[in-house]
């Protein structure tokens, strides 16, 4: 296994782990008040610091368990092709998120903390489609 | 006129094995790119820039147009 499809997965577990660990928070609240909001998003931000270190730990382990040696990491003019690709994905599914955020809040009452958390959600899941886009490129 | 697209195809596969089996990760240190770059370009799934290109032409000791050439236009 290379270093950048490891780094793919272990950005993939991150966001597959925040997400479950953010729904389960969500759920259980009845309603969305603002200041309670704001402290979720802040440790959320500090959990997926967390999950992102623990992962990358528990995956360099496994890696070498079952791959071996991971191949060297380096940055070329490929990965910054790539990269560019993956930032167009990112930049088309979040802004579209803003859009159906914001035309939410201008004709279906969309209340401003849950348009907050939909702008978040939008963020989250385009950095998933762009994780699923580099996995594509280093197929 | 209308602008019709080159198919670029490389011969690097072949170079590799003419230098004496050169492998994949020698060639890629050589010119300083990863493993999987010199994969894709062998499996014609990237097109490298000019400057990769020269120097993929000069690790094989080789002129440019031996190592990349158009196979047909579409």
């Amino acid at each position: 296994m290379d270093a950048k499809r490891k780094n793919v997965l272990i950005s993939l577990t991150t966001a597959l782990i925040v997400g479950w660990w953010l729904y389960g928070q969500l759920t259980a609240w009845p309603t969305l008040e603002t200041e309670a909001l704001g402290r979720l998003l802040v440790k959320a931000i500090g959990v997926s610091i967390v999950v992102h270190i623990v992962s990358a730990i528990v995956i360099a382990i496994v890696a070498g368990i079952i791959w071996g040696k991971v191949d060297k990491d380096v940055t070329d003019e490929r990965d910054a092709a790539i990269e560019l690709y993956v930032m167009r994905l990112i930049l088309v599914i979040f802004s579209a998120g803003m859009v159906i955020t914001f035309g939410l809040m201008g004709w279906q009452q969309l209340g401003a903390n849950a348009a907050l958390l939909y702008i978040v959600v939008a963020m989250y899941l385009a950095n998933i489609a762009g994780d699923l886009l580099k996995l594509f490129w280093y197929r | 006129m209308g602008k019709s697209k080159l198919n670029i195809v490389n011969k690097v596969r072949v170079l590799r094995f003419e230098q004496q089996e050169m492998t994949q990760q020698a060639l890629a240190n050589k010119v300083g790119v990863s493993r999987q770059t010199i994969v894709a370009i062998e499996k014609n799934r990237y097109s490298p820039s000019l400057d990769l290109a020269f120097q993929l032409a000069l690790a094989f000791e080789t002129p440019i147009q031996e190592v990349f050439f158009i196979a047909s236009e579409q």
